[in-house]
């Protein structure tokens, strides 16, 4: 176990070496660095990205780390609400969908999974606008809380600190600008979830245990709560990266759509101003959290996997 | 699994009885016939008919579908702002969106499982973890993030988008082949060979990679929905194919851009795109079918 | 088994029932706030630091003051903070009164001891020209200072006494005072000035935290998407109505009239052409307020290149599509032709022969009533001779290339617009279509850009269907600048922001705009003779017009006959314009427009139901 870690460490810290070489590379090419003083240059920028001294942008001139700590809470918000919404209904209707197979909710399903991973993101979030904004006046179109409400940041999450306030106003305010941007991200990643829970279960089902259980009389509800759901877990995870991945560069889609207040339009922008350290700073936060994510999920599968090998030998 | 009997009054080939299988799914079906439709429609069909996406005719600007009241069968979809043809836009512009993607994936494909399957055969730890970490760089970016990059250093045309999508598309076939090429190497059958005594080039080429191709075939089609969707991507944000050059991407920005006027510009490429990829997806998971029939799946 | 499956699903349209329920078409009509939505980025909130946009005067006059102002029937500049005192010295020396009594605001870092004196406006003014300013900064980084002249000319600005302000010139001009009224010069705080100095903050942040003595004062900025301002309680003029002011952009120009429906705006600018035509359909819900400048795209070409180099040559090649299509295409028929603006027929400018007789009659009967003009005119408007009266700044960086060649016209020959001749015009087309022509068009902040490159190609698909060879380039902001100052480009699209007057001039005149920049300045505009072309006689012309007044004979005649040397020669051929405006709500009213297209709130309110008409 110990020695998996230290590898995991090992492979870390390699690439991240890698990552902070390609970003000097970049610097050279957007700046100006003296070419003897190459090694020196790089250790000083290196360890200037490693201790977050991240310095200010070339635009405005004010510091970047500000910017970020406002800019990347409400990406983080937006994911792991869509990443739970998109995991608890994808599981779901995979689960419903496995065990109901050759019925009519089975290919429901099926139908959603397809059409689900078929449509692109900035192409339905620019229809949903359409129907729930200007036909249905529903929803409004833009940013995470309405200009005239002033929220004061407590965590810089909107959810968190709306409810930290505890205006009832606001709170539903904030739940309808939330609800577009939540559903066109989730979209992709819940019919992901589902087929790969689908598939899953289908397997499963061919067990004999489970066949037994039924026999047994027990309702399909408990058959998937108790023994599909932790089958199928190791499947799940051994893909939850891939996913997680491709959630982010949706995610990038839905801000510049929906004006969310996140890290999406702040980097479309300044690759617009070609402000360069902001990119080379962002590249790097972003590629340092997904490598740290990355190594904890497959730390997650490997006990995951261990786990379910143990217990059925 | 095989009636000996019928093998002695007639022979079936291998093909007939993959053709068999897959025909059992109807939805299977449905997507092969809309695959090979759109695939006639997109590639073969310009070849006979003058398909123009390029010559504007003001006079002709912004004509609805043809079954709408203002439509004329001349323009079988309607026209843009500026008066060109919108069939022939969709079709050159889907041509243009799947040549790239196809080959960005084909090439991906190639090159992603040979690391993985390198990786994954050789003996020594270290070359182990180079090659099945190399690219993991990759990973860690998103994809839309790499395109950036690659579209600020090389410049904006489709090529450059289609590459930097193929780049971003590499960690993950070499994940997946890895993880394919360990679960066949653990297996009794390829132990034998091994012990055996047969080389690992001659393992690779003879044993595995036949057993792990349904797994690269899913991948490969989920690959191409993807590239197919990222180039688009990168299209509707203005850094893929320059107009005039129509390409799925870019019509649906201008759609969007003139919605107020004329709705259908900017649904119809949608549709198409949707249409595209769950005839692929259809296909891909078929094919898998037939490849996996008769393999055990329980570990 | 299958309740589990629907329960979710009536949970989940559960949850947007009451939502619908408690929505209302608009945000709420809120009396206190008022959100204004622009198109362009808000990317400081010194409009110093922008180019000379609706959104810099917007900020401009709800959070600054400025020394000057334009009134808006006569357009001269009076007085608004400051007045002038005397000029003197032989026009080298103004001194203006400022006026007493006028707060700034706080801010967290920052609380005024003292209202505004004449340090604040020396100090607003010696940043930008006195290089020992700890906040100095070069000049790309003041976009809106479109001649080099002015900050040249300036050699002091000093405060004389606790309400006198000095400036001093090198040479006398008479256009210190529109500088100063230019929405763009407002008036800093020193105090502010010397408190960042001291707390040791990052020096923008007298650009980011804008501390003004304008109506509204800033609390909440998020740079690039929003600016929250709260009225000011000390403001020394008119009290405005409206408590809290939100500043907002969108990324996506289409965005903006989203959010009009929906009621996240209440006022937006320069919608795009396509929903300028579908507001047109519902008028009564909306008002349009128009601004006073407007926005001319032109195409430039390089006379450098052999061949571009004859005016016959880019006349031919101007001829080679028609403006009222590119009108209908691009711009929806929304547009209008800027040769209009100066009484001259968009589908007869450029003249050129056709074989129909009747058109070259009425061109011969119009030589007639010019031959009639000139026949008054003073004989020595017709020798123009070369003057220095106009300061050259040629910079030693600046290639071969940029250095306009001067003609000088026969007298009286050339002041006539020759008409094109068949021969001529079919020569110019066979050299034209040798080459493959470069159509280049540059991105930048404005969103608006989508409609160059849809001219772009316009004019590529009407060039290959009379047999040229066309291709389109486009170039992101700085890369952009460089090409087309190293004359790397056959014609290029380009926009201009500006009022009627100095349209066209700024596009051919002979000053030079040799501004070096840094390779990664944001705000890039492109006006500014890269033509390669300019003309001492035209020159002297608007030297002679800036003086007389717009409906005298004589400047009718002036502007005439530049109009004939533009056809003549066609450096710049000037396309459509599109008229800046605003769509309000119909509940929004007392908005009024800035005289470099901003609005101003100072008189805003938001009417009510009860309300009498």
């Amino acid at each position: 176990m110990i020695e998996f870690l230290v590898k995991k460490l090992e492979l870390f810290f390699i690439t991240l070496f890698i990552l902070t070489l390609i970003l000097f590379w970049a610097h050279i090419r957007l700046g100006d660095v003296e070419i003897n003083k190459i090694i020196p240059e790089y250790i000083h920028y290196a360890g200037n990205l490693v201790t977050f001294n991240f310095g200010n942008s070339t635009e405005s001139g004010m510091p970047i780390i500000e910017e970020m700590k406002l800019f990347f809470p409400p990406t983080i918000e937006l994911l792991l609400l869509s990443l739970a919404v998109s995991f608890c209904f994808g599981i779901f209707l995979g689960i419903v969908g496995g065990l109901n197979h050759h019925s009519v909710l089975d290919k429901c399903v099926y139908g959603f999974c397809l059409l689900g991973s078929s449509v692109p993101v900035y192409w339905s979030a620019q229809i949903f606008i359409l129907l729930f904004c200007i036909y249905i006046k529903i929803f409004p179109t833009t940013g995470n809380i309405s200009m005239l409400y002033d929220v004061p940041r407590y965590s810089g999450f909107m959810v968190i600190d709306v409810f930290i306030q505890g205006n009832n106003e606001i709170i539903i305010d904030m739940l309808k600008h939330l609800t577009l941007p939540l559903i066109s991200l989730s979209l992709v990643p819940c019919a992901t979830f589902a087929r790969i829970t689908r598939r899953a279960t289908i397997n499963l089902t061919q067990n004999y245990f489970i066949k037994a259980a039924y026999c047994r009389g027990e309702s399909r509800f408990d058959i998937g709560i108790h023994h599909v759901l932790r089958n199928i877990l190791p499947d799940i995870v051994q893909k939850l990266n891939i996913i997680i991945c491709n959630l982010y560069s949706s995610c990038i889609l839905v801000e510049v759509i929906f004006d969310w207040p996140g890290t999406g339009l702040w980097i479309t922008q300044s690759i617009n101003n070609s402000d360069g350290r902001i990119i080379e700073t962002t590249t790097f936060v972003l590629g340092t959290s997904f490598l740290l994510l990355n190594i904890t999920l497959d730390i997650l599968s490997t006990l995951v996997i261990n786990r379910t090998r143990l217990t059925h030998g | 699994m095989f009636d000996l009997n019928r093998e002695a009054r007639e022979i079936q080939s291998d093909k007939d009885i993959a053709w068999e299988i897959y025909k059992k799914s109807t939805t299977d079906m449905i997507g092969l016939y809309t695959l090979i439709l759109c695939i006639c429609v997109i590639f073969i069909l310009p070849i006979w008919v003058n398909f123009d996406p390029l010559t504007q005719n003001v006079a002709e600007r912004l004509l609805p579908p043809s079954w709408s009241d203002r439509g004329s069968l001349h323009h079988f979809l309607g026209t843009d702002e500026f008066g060109r043809d919108f069939l022939s836009r969709l079709l050159i512009g889907a041509q243009n969106t799947t040549k790239y993607a196809f080959l960005a994936c084909f090439a991906s494909l190639i090159i992603g499982t040979s690391f993985g399957l390198m990786s994954a055969m050789s003996r020594s730890r270290t070359r182990k973890g180079v090659l099945h970490h190399i690219f993991d760089i990759l990973f860690s970016i998103p994809s839309i993030l790499i395109a950036f990059i690659t579209i600020g250093i090389l410049g904006a045309s489709l090529p450059h988008a289609a590459l930097a999508i193929g780049i971003s598309l590499l960690p993950r076939f070499i994940h997946e082949s890895y993880g394919a090429a360990k679960k066949e190497l653990e297996k009794e059958y390829v132990r034998a060979e091994i012990s055996d005594g047969s080389s690992r080039l001659h393992l690779t080429f003879t044993t595995i990679l036949p057993n792990i191709l349904s797994t690269i075939i899913s991948n490969m089609s989920q690959g191409i929905s993807i590239a197919i969707i990222d180039i688009a991507a990168v299209g509707y944000l203005g850094f893929g194919a320059q107009p005039p050059t129509p390409e799925l991407g870019n019509m649906l920005a201008s759609g969007i851009d003139i919605i107020y006027v004329s709705t259908s510009k900017a649904i119809i490429p949608g549709v198409a795109m949707i249409v595209l990829i769950a005839s692929i997806q259809l296909v891909g998971h078929g094919i898998c079918r037939v490849l996996n029939t008769g393999v055990a799946d329980a570990a | 088994m299958k309740i589990f499956v629907f329960l979710p699903l009536l949970v989940l349209l559960g949850m947007f029932l009451p939502a619908g329920a408690l929505a209302s078409v608009s945000e709420g009509i809120n009396r206190d706030s008022l959100i204004y939505c622009s198109e362009r980025n808000i990317s400081h909130m010194n409009p110093q630091r922008h180019p000379i946009s609706s959104m810099a005067s917007s900020i401009s006059f709800a959070v600054y003051d400025r020394l000057l102002s334009i009134d808006p029937q006569t357009k001269a500049t009076r007085s608004a903070v400051g007045t002038l005192e005397r000029i003197y010295h032989n026009d080298t020396i103004y001194v203006f009164d400022i006026a007493k009594n006028i707060s700034f605001h706080s801010n967290e870092f920052f609380t005024p001891s003292r209202k505004l004196n004449a340090e604040d406006v020396a100090f607003s003014f010696d940043r930008i020209i006195n290089k020992d300013n700890p906040f100095y900064r070069p000049l790309e980084d003041f976009p809106y200072i479109s001649h080099m002249d002015i900050v040249n000319n300036l050699i002091s600005v000093k405060a004389v006494g606790p309400y006198k302000v000095e400036f001093k010139l090198k040479q006398p001009t008479n256009l210190l005072q529109s500088f100063l009224a230019t929405d763009n010069s407002v008036i800093l705080s020193k105090e502010y000035a010397d408190t960042i100095i001291q707390k040791n903050l990052p020096k923008e942040t007298i650009d980011h935290y804008a501390i003004g003595s304008g109506p509204y004062t800033q609390y909440n900025f998020l740079r690039g998407r929003y600016v929250k301002l709260k009225r000011f309680s000390d403001y020394h003029g008119h009290r405005p109505e409206i408590k809290n002011l939100i500043l907002t952009n969108s990324y996506r120009a289409n965005k903006l009239l989203y959010k009009m429906f929906t009621g996240e705006c209440h006022i937006i600018s320069n919608p795009t052409a396509s929903q300028m035509s579908f507001l047109q359909k519902v008028p009564k819900d909306f008002n349009l307020i128009r601004k006073n400048t407007l926005n001319g795209t032109f195409i430039i070409y390089n006379t450098k290149k052999p061949y571009l180099s004859t005016g016959a040559l880019r006349r031919t090649l101007s001829s080679m599509f028609s403006l009222e299509e590119l009108n209908r295409s691009v711009f929806f028929d929304q547009g209008h032709y800027i040769v209009e603006l100066f009484d001259e027929d968009p589908s007869s400018f450029l003249k050129i022969q056709n074989d129909s007789a009747s058109a070259s009659s009425d061109l011969a009967l119009e030589k007639d009533v010019e031959r009639e003009l000139l026949k008054d005119a003073d004989s020595r408007r017709l020798t123009y001779e070369k003057s220095d009266k106009f300061v050259n700044m040629f910079n030693e960086d600046i290639p071969d290339y940029a250095i306009p060649k001067k003609d000088l016209p026969e007298p009286g020959h050339d002041l006539f617009a020759h008409e094109l001749s068949r021969q001529e015009y079919l020569e110019a087309y066979e050299k034209l279509k040798q080459q493959e022509l470069e159509i280049t068009i540059f991105q930048s902040n404005v969103i608006s850009n989508t409609a160059h490159s849809k001219i772009a190609q316009f004019l590529k698909s009407n060039f290959e269907k009379k047999g040229l060879r066309a291709r389109i380039k486009t170039y992101r902001t700085n890369q952009g600048q460089n090409r087309i100052k190293k004359g790397l480009f056959d014609l290029a699209i380009v926009n201009v922001y500006s009022d009627t007057e100095s349209l066209i001039y700024q596009m051919i005149s002979c000053k030079q705009n040799n501004r070096r920049r840094s390779s990664l300045s944001p705000n890039i505009s492109y006006t500014g003779n890269y033509t390669g072309w300019c003309n001492d006689t035209v020159e002297n012309m608007y030297e002679d017009l800036s003086y007389l007044d717009k409906n005298d004979p004589d400047a009718i005649r002036l502007q005439k006959y530049i109009m004939n040397i533009l056809v003549n020669e066609m450096p710049v051929y000037p396309l459509i314009y599109n008229l800046n405006l605003f769509v309000a709500m119909e509940y929004v009213e007392g908005v009024e427009p800035t005289p470099y297209g901003g609005v101003s709130f100072i008189n805003a309110r938001i009417k009510h139901e009860g309300d009498k008409k």
